[in-house]
């Protein structure tokens, strides 16, 4: 398994704060977010709804609608290209060949009016000068590439007349249609029922293995993390509160929410028994919360944890986590 | 049902959209009421060579007969010829002043739509104003103050017409700004141009198309009301609301003068409707899987 290569990272997340103004104040969505995803490697990112995954994988393309958020520090680059102070053009530029993305809905993420061909043979285009027909041969390539039998009757076909899991297969080839140093994935396969996600996940995993481009796999669901990542993000109410490889960080977590999200999975207990859960909620995020964002919900908080930012350790050099606990959670 | 075949159904869309007309009562009912106008006012005219405009003072204000199909008016014009030949004025005044402020609403609408912000805010008021006065006496006084004549109308009509079609557009718009293959066709680095001709106009055209359609029979009727007030077209031309207009004085005697020009707006009035709802149906691409 590869581990962070020495190598320019193609995502780059440094110290990254962003909010959103609403009345009185200021929802803090993300506090301090630091990221890398390197050449080749697949990264997930894990946690709750509202923790700030899909905050931060539409600013890494600079998706959020403009008027609408601000950043108040910290950078983002997504290869080598300062995201926020990208003009248009140069977003352009990135959008689609360099970056491509992945989002969670395929039944809407493929224009109703127009056929399957058209539509890859567009977003190929707009990115190579090559003919209408070389495009054409390109997207049947790769159609078959994402295992869909009978390409060329499909590029034929409009979206509608396609399964949610066929969808979403021709998404990610659309994805791939410019060789993609990344690929964001926002929940890919959270429409999908359970035996499509995996064969969809494994083509995109593969895919990306073929090409040797990297992908972050946003998820709440720990059991695609633990077969398709190298490494993770553990994030919660907006801030990264463990990072390291998935095999590591799955079966020796070090923070109390890893545990607590480990925990709260159904295969954590015995059949017929009561799913564990977390107790509390999410912080009110437009709250200035001076300490550990996570102590109201933990079972381990001290006072100090509220009141004081907790230091981010290091148990070894590739596994980083926050907590005012020494050796964090671990047995 | 459970074998779903993956082989093209080559089927060409014409056939198709020819085999879901025939399904639709309605619209079939439309397409053959248009056709058989298209037929009197686009090809009659010019097979029998007829001048709509020759006096005939020995047949003056005839009731129908078979010389005279629809009778005469007061100095002997045939107005079954003039029907046909209004016909061609009135249907094609229409049919440009539809294209023309569904055209140009689309745009405006679909701009300030995905635009936003105090460019939509700008627009959307200016909308406002026009649609605040009546649109037939703000029509009257534009015609007026652009002087009496059927293009003046026709632009006058155009004009006031299109707020109609920006408010449709941008409430379209707005609702498909927001759906996934737009943020998708973003993401993958497609320019502004492309996202609204290629993703976001053909998603709002359905609406835009049936309000279109509809519309032809109430801009025939405008262009029938202008004409009738003496705004539009000028004597002697052949137009169907000028023609009402002008036999209005003989109606109590001369039934016929006002009669059959009115039956021909009621007509292609009641086609166009029928028709603009099949077209709802068939621009709909979810139904053109359907028999």
């Amino acid at each position: 398994m590869t581990l962070s290569v020495p190598n320019d990272p193609v995502l780059s997340i440094q110290g990254l704060s962003l909010e959103f103004p609403v009345w009185r104040g200021a929802l803090h969505a993300l506090e301090d977010v630091t990221m890398q995803v390197y050449p080749g490697e697949i990264v997930g990112v894990v946690g709750e709804s509202g923790c700030g995954k899909s905050v931060t994988a539409m600013a890494t393309m600079r998706l959020l609608p403009e008027d609408a958020y601000r950043i108040t520090a910290g950078s983002l680059h997504l290869l080598g290209q300062d995201m926020m102070a990208a003009t248009q053009a140069q977003l352009r530029a990135i959008r689609g060949s360099g970056a491509a993305m992945i989002f969670q809905e395929p039944l809407t993420a493929l224009n109703p009016t127009r056929r399957i061909g058209d539509l890859m043979i567009e977003v190929i285009r707009a990115h190579r000068k090559i003919t209408k027909a070389d495009a054409h041969a390109h997207a049947v390539d790769l159609l078959r590439q994402m295992r869909i039998a009978d390409a060329p009757a499909i590029m034929r076909r409009y979206p509608f007349e396609l399964s949610g899991g066929m969808r979403q297969r021709i998404v990610i080839a659309l994805a791939f249609a410019n060789d993609p140093r990344i690929v964001i994935a926002d929940e890919p396969t959270t429409a999908l029922d359970v035996t499509v996600q995996r064969q969809v996940l494994t083509l995109l995993q593969n895919r990306a293995r073929d090409v040797g481009a990297a992908v972050l796999l946003i998820t709440h669901d720990l059991g695609v993390v633990s077969e398709y990542t190298d490494r993770i993000y553990v994030m919660y109410a907006g801030k990264v509160v463990e990072t390291g490889p998935t095999d590591r960080v799955l079966t020796a977590p070090r923070h109390p929410y890893t545990r607590a999200l480990l925990n709260a999975g159904p295969e954590a207990v015995a059949a017929k028994s009561a799913l564990a859960s977390i107790p509390g909620t999410l912080p009110d995020l437009r709250q200035d919360i001076p300490g550990c964002r996570f102590a109201g919900r933990c079972a381990l908080a001290q006072d100090h944890c509220r009141t004081a930012l907790p230091p981010m350790r290091s148990p070894s050099p590739d596994q980083v986590f926050a907590c005012w606990m020494e050796q964090g959670v671990a047995a | 049902m459970a074998v779903l075949s993956l082989s093209p159904t080559r089927r060409s869309d014409l056939a198709r959209t020819w085999h879901r007309i025939s399904q639709s009562p309605v619209t079939l009912t439309g397409l053959v009421m248009l056709v058989l106008v298209a037929l009197c006012v686009g090809i009659l005219p010019s097979l029998l060579h007829t001048d709509p405009n020759a006096i005939n003072l020995r047949a003056r204000l005839a009731a129908p007969s078979w010389a005279h199909p629809f009778g005469t008016d007061e100095v002997g014009r045939d107005i079954f010829t003039r029907v046909m030949h209004g016909g061609r004025v009135s249907i094609g005044v229409a049919l440009f002043v539809v294209a023309v402020s569904t055209s140009v609403g689309t745009v405006i609408g679909g701009l300030s739509g995905i635009l936003g912000g105090r460019v939509d805010t700008v627009i959307m008021r200016l909308m406002d104003v026009v649609l605040a006065v009546p649109s037939l006496v703000l029509t009257m006084a534009l015609a007026a103050a652009l002087g009496p004549s059927l293009w003046n109308a026709m632009i006058a009509i155009a004009v006031v017409r299109i707020p109609t079609y920006v408010r449709l557009a941008r409430g379209q718009t707005l609702v498909v700004r927001e759906a996934g293959y737009v943020m998708a066709a973003r993401v993958f680095g497609a320019r502004s141009a492309q996202i609204l001709g290629l993703h976001v106009v053909p998603n709002i055209l359905s609406p835009i198309l049936v309000q279109a359609t509809l519309d032809i029979g109430a801009v025939i009727l405008m262009v029938a009301g202008l004409s009738f007030i003496g705004l539009g077209a000028q004597p002697p031309a052949a137009e169907w609301g000028a023609m009402v207009s002008a036999g209005r004085s003989y109606i109590l005697d001369q039934w016929w003068y006002s009669a059959f020009p009115g039956v021909a707006i009621l007509f292609t009035s009641i086609a166009f409707n029928l028709l603009g709802d099949g077209i709802r149906d068939l621009s709909d691409p979810r139904q053109k899987g359907r028999s």
